[in-house]
């Protein structure tokens, strides 16, 4: 070689230099392979566009568009960008679970950002565990669940409820009256209230709940003026809550009179009903549109960019928002989107919410989260009456039970609704005697 | 010319870049993977740290709020606040039953107190009033729930407990007692009713030794705990290099420095290079810490973590210069193994070509260039040898041709040259001309006249070329004139030639003659001929025609041969044309004879008066028909113009 370049003549020795070029090309071509798959990176977003829960769950489904559009035009994701695959759970489980086994062997989705109601969630679990997927769940609910599968970045029951109820009792009065739909997370959220009524000295004076999706809550308003309570504590779930609030002015029971603190009505539920029945009433949540934050300024302004100047934002559609950014981070620190390694970089994984700091329980899987208590305006916000300050250790499963306990509590409904997580046969309504 | 500089520099170029890219692109892979590998090796060490110390303050937690569990489970806690709580129910103001109840658990709870290792240990009733307090920190009957202790730590922990009844404690703040204090604390649930809280108070003497294990963070890392108040990132702990610092330092959110202070107290994870709250360049890893409501910040100084990073670039550049100066070495040696001998050889090519033959290469090398070089000379010692040899080779010639020249000179010297040679003799013109070719002929010629009567005139051509044909002819001549007399036929005289030629002849030379006896006073013509060409008779009227050839043998062959003789008679006017066959053997450059009809057609077309004008007819006329080519023998003639007897003349 040295001897042909030595004494080479021209065209042979810009062979070789071609060569040499080529050569070395190679090797850079080389050490640059191994960057990554191409592709865009897929997702699944499985909410009820259609339904009873449609009015909730589709704001949702924006906010967490909004954060993997966020991600899109800060560049992606490991160089690739993130493509939603948007499916319809059509707010019945059989649905969820057919919808979330098709974005996960169809769409080959690497995460799932989805589900509102318990029943839905309990139906998709399996399925997410099966294919050892991974699911963001962005809604409050009754806690007795921990998967290492989902990631919660809703309140659980002492992040949420149990605040209600000892910050009602301390500021509303000590009798309750329990409402809610029939399914799941109402059934163990009265559960919990029991026990901590008991603990702290108040009274349940009544119990009542309505199917899911129901109009007529004539018949449950009826039971509450019979009974009396200082305080309404509902955790009525979808449309059912503008029957429910129509229902109670009708009868003439003012938020003054008897305050109701709900646990399932936000900015985006007050703004589609119509806030009018709503106003002096309480929600207990960890997000409400009105905190002041530099993080929540940018939440809002950015929906408003998106869904125009009248959006509204709620708690269940930060904590999507956050869920997808909370995978983010872990995706980005694991280097990949392989569902153990992320599961590894999402424990202790924070994010400085619009609510303020979550962040990522490394053995349940829940989210430390602030706990707020509101009070509706007329203009549909709430004004915070009472916050925790600081995030809150998740405590999935209340500890007036055992883990055992509440799973066979569970199981009980499960069977008495006949494999279901929610009641679809008559309304039942009693009264505590 | 070859520049031997541009090869050697061409070799150093190639070599070098041949050597170099490959092992450049090895070299700079090599130190980005490893550099990268180290960085990995450097964060991910600092990310363990980081992470350790996380699960340490965690662990930390969890045990003080296990303990916080356990005493707000023990049955002397639920009783204490139990019979308290009854005591505060039946009375509005503290009074001797409280001092006697505060006496009677004081001591047990006070043990537990300091058997927990907490500074300080409260009981709060439900609704917020203090019922007993083991360091009297806070009154027994103050309200947490009202001021000055509502928006306190305590107030604030306190109504989270009460509102989450859970487990909490409240930010680390300084206590006014000189320490970093905060109180946790945990609902009593006794009897399945909620009793109050039960409050202990913690420093950060824990943490800071937790902090102060700077165990893998070389030099300068530390590990600092700050949090968010305000627009600020407070730093929370004494830090390695500013013990002072608890609550003195801080970074404003939305500096360009400390930006792991202030992006770990807003709830991000992170790690990487930053600048951290004394506007350093570090590499930190931070993180938030629920528990705390803090953000951690574990750092150390770029220039300490890559300090393998930067032992390794040296490494590197060393290595790459040492390897770049062995390489420039190797290509200079090779360059002038190659090109040295080159050079040399094409110096000694330069002095051969300019004649010194004894130049010789001294190559050591074994290879294609030593071979050559070998080659080279054996070359020049054969070029030498073969030169001396031409040189002798010539020097011979040249002597040879020397002595030639001198013989050629000798021999146009016996002929005579001066023309007219009879001039008071009116009866008879002569002239003759001979040309000689480049090397010495045989060709002659001569005449004499004896008393002004008899004219012997003769003609000869010895057969080759060279001294032999010259010194046959210059004997044959010799003998023409000593054997010639008054009155001699001239086949007697052709005989006798003969006879004395072929005596000890052992050249085998032979001689053409033509010889003749003129009378000048009658014109009376007697001639012999020895095998020459017969020459030409010239009448005055112009008509040519050859002499009658009586067919003589050539002399010099057989000794005993005899010459008959033929008769002429010259009229006035009349010419005789003698001619060796270099006249009409003279050859044109197309091979073409001049001839006897070119000779005849000559002779006859031009019909001069004198002799010396024929002469010089002919003798034109063949070399213009010659022209270019070269003369190949002698040009020889003898011409006799008869003008007649004296009388005539007179007449």
């Amino acid at each position: 070689l040295l001897a042909t370049l030595v004494n080479g003549t021209g065209p042979r020795r810009w062979a070789l230099v071609a060569v040499v070029a080529a050569a070395i090309s190679a090797v850079l071509l080389l050490m640059s392979l191994g960057a990554g798959e191409a592709g865009p990176i897929r997702v699944g977003v499985l909410h009820s566009l259609s339904g009873t829960m449609a009015i909730s769950a589709r704001p949702v489904t924006e906010s967490t568009l909004m954060a993997i559009d966020e991600l899109n035009a800060a560049g992606g994701l490991l160089g690739r960008s993130i493509e939603a695959v948007v499916r319809d759970g059509a707010s019945d489980p059989a649905t969820f679970a057919r919808e979330a086994e098709r974005l996960i062997s169809v769409d080959r989705a690497v995460a799932t950002f989805g589900c509102w109601t318990s029943s839905g969630r309990k139906e998709v679990k399996p399925i997410v565990e099966q294919h050892r997927h991974l699911l963001f769940y962005p809604v409050q609910y009754e806690g007795l669940e921990a998967s290492p599968f989902i990631v919660y970045t809703g309140a659980t029951p002492n992040q949420q409820i149990i605040p209600a109820v000892t910050w009602a009792l301390d500021n509303l009065g000590r009798r309750f009256f329990l409402v809610g739909s029939d399914y799941v997370f109402p059934r163990t959220a009265h559960a919990i209230i029991r026990h901590v009524t008991d603990a702290i000295g108040a009274e349940i004076v009544g119990e009542a709940y309505a199917p899911l999706g129901a109009r007529d809550l004539a018949g449950i308003v009826e039971t509450i003026e019979r009974a009396r309570p200082d305080v309404i504590l509902n955790t009525i779930n979808g449309d059912s809550n503008a029957a429910f609030f129509q229902a109670l002015r009708r009868a003439g029971i003012s938020p003054a009179e008897i305050p109701t603190v709900s646990f399932s009505i936000a900015e985006t539920e007050l703004a589609t009903m119509g806030v009018n029945a709503f106003v002096g009433d309480y929600a207990a949540w960890n997000y409400f549109q009105s905190i002041d934050s530099e993080e929540n300024r940018r939440f809002v302004e950015a929906l408003r960019r998106r869904l125009g100047p009248g959006a509204t934002a709620s708690d269940p559609m930060e904590a999507a928002y956050l869920g997808v950014h909370l995978w983010a981070r872990a995706v980005q620190e694991a280097g990949t989107t392989e569902t153990a390694a992320v599961l590894q970089m999402l424990a202790d994984q924070s994010f400085p919410a619009p609510e303020g700091v979550v962040y990522v329980d490394g053995l349940t899987h829940h989210t430390w989260k602030t706990v707020r208590i509101g009070r509706i305006r007329g203009d549909g916000q709430f004004d915070i009456v009472w916050t925790s300050g600081r995030p809150v250790r998740p405590t999935p499963f209340p500890a007036y039970r055992s883990r055992a306990e509440w799973e066979a509590f569970l199981t009980t409904l499960f069977d008495r609704w006949g494999g279901r997580w929610a009641n679809e046969g008559a309304t039942e309504s009693r009264r505590r005697p | 010319m070859i520049r031997p500089r541009r090869l050697s520099a061409q070799l150093i170029v190639w070599f070098s870049a041949i050597a170099l890219v490959p092992l450049s692109i090895v070299t700079i892979s090599t130190y980005l993977a490893s550099k990268s590998a180290l960085h990995d090796q450097v964060t991910t060490g600092l990310y363990a740290i980081a992470r350790r110390q996380a699960n340490q303050l965690a662990t930390y937690v969890r045990e003080r709020e296990q303990s916080i569990a356990t005493l707000s489970s023990m049955p002397r806690t639920i009783d204490a606040l139990d019979d308290l709580r009854r005591a505060f129910a039946s009375r509005a103001e503290p009074g001797p039953a409280l001092d006697i109840l505060d006496g009677q658990y004081r001591p047990s709870l006070s043990y537990y107190q300091v058997a927990f290792g907490y500074d300080d240990l409260v009981l709060a009733l439900p609704d917020g009033r203090v019922a007993f307090s083991a360091q009297r920190r806070v009154p027994v009957g103050a309200s947490l729930r009202a001021d000055p202790h509502r928006t306190t730590g305590l107030g604030l922990t306190f109504d989270r407990i009460r509102t989450l009844l859970d487990i909490d404690i409240s930010d680390f703040a300084p206590s006014g007692e000189g320490d970093v204090a905060a109180y946790l604390g945990a609902p009593v649930l006794g009897k399945n009713r909620f009793l109050g809280v039960v409050l202990v108070r913690l420093n950060t003497g824990e943490i800071d030794k937790i902090l102060s294990d700077h165990t893998g963070l070389g030099e300068t890392g530390e590990t600092l705990l700050n949090r968010r108040i305000d627009d600020k990132a407070v730093i929370m702990v004494s830090l390695r290099h500013g013990p002072d610092a608890p609550f003195t330092r801080h970074v404003a959110l939305g500096s360009s420095f400390g930006l792991p202070e202030q992006r770990s107290v807003q709830g991000s994870r992170g790690q990487g290079e930053s600048i951290d709250y004394q506007s350093r360049s570090v590499l930190a890893v931070w993180r938030y810490v629920p528990a705390l409501g803090a953000g951690l910040v574990m750092k150390i100084d770029t220039n300490e973590a890559y300090a393998r990073i930067r032992y390794l670039t040296l490494l590197a550049m060393i290595l790459a210069g040492t390897t770049v100066a062995l390489v420039v070495v190797a290509a200079r040696s090779l360059a002038r193994s190659i090109s040295g001998p080159v050079e040399t050889l094409t110096d000694a090519t330069s002095r051969i070509a300019e004649g010194d033959l004894t130049r010789r290469v001294d190559v050591a090398a074994t290879n294609e260039i030593g071979e050559l070089a070998r080659s080279f000379n054996r070359m020049t010692e054969r070029l030498a040898a073969s030169i001396e040899e031409l040189r002798q080779t010539t020097a011979a010639k040249e002597r040879i041709e020397s002595e030639l020249r001198v013989a050629h000179d000798i021999q146009m010297g016996i002929l005579p040259k001066i023309f007219p040679p009879f001039p008071h003799r009116p009866e008879f013109d002569l002239h003759a001309m001979l040309e000689p070719a480049k090397a010495v002929g045989g060709d002659f010629y001569d005449f004499l006249l004896f008393d002004d009567e008899e004219l012997y005139v003769i003609i000869g051509d010895v057969s080759g070329k060279g001294v032999p044909a010259s010194l046959f002819m210059a004997v044959t001549l010799t003998l023409f004139r000593s054997s010639v007399r008054r009155g001699m036929p001239p086949g007697a005289l052709l005989t006798k030639l003969n006879h004395d030629l072929c005596v000890d002849n052992v050249s085998s030379l032979f001689v053409t003659v033509f010889c003749a006896r003129f009378d000048v006073r009658t014109g009376s013509l007697v001639f012999a001929n020895g095998g020459h060409n017969p020459p030409y008779h010239v009448t005055a009227a112009g008509a040519v025609s050859p002499l009658p050839s009586h067919g003589g043998p050539v002399l010099g062959i057989l000794a005993a041969e005899s010459f008959s003789e033929g008769e002429l008679k010259l009229a006035p006017g009349d010419t005789l044309v003698l001619f060796t066959d270099g006249i009409t053997e003279a050859t044109n450059p197309q091979e073409e004879l001049y001839g006897d009809d070119r000779l005849r057609t000559a002779l006859e077309t031009h019909q001069p008066a004198r002799a010396a004008s024929v002469v010089k007819v002919i003798a034109d006329d063949v070399r213009q028909f010659v022209g270019s080519a070269p003369q190949s023998d002698d040009l020889t003639m003898l011409v006799v113009r008869y003008r007649g007897p004296v009388e005539v003349d007179q007449h």
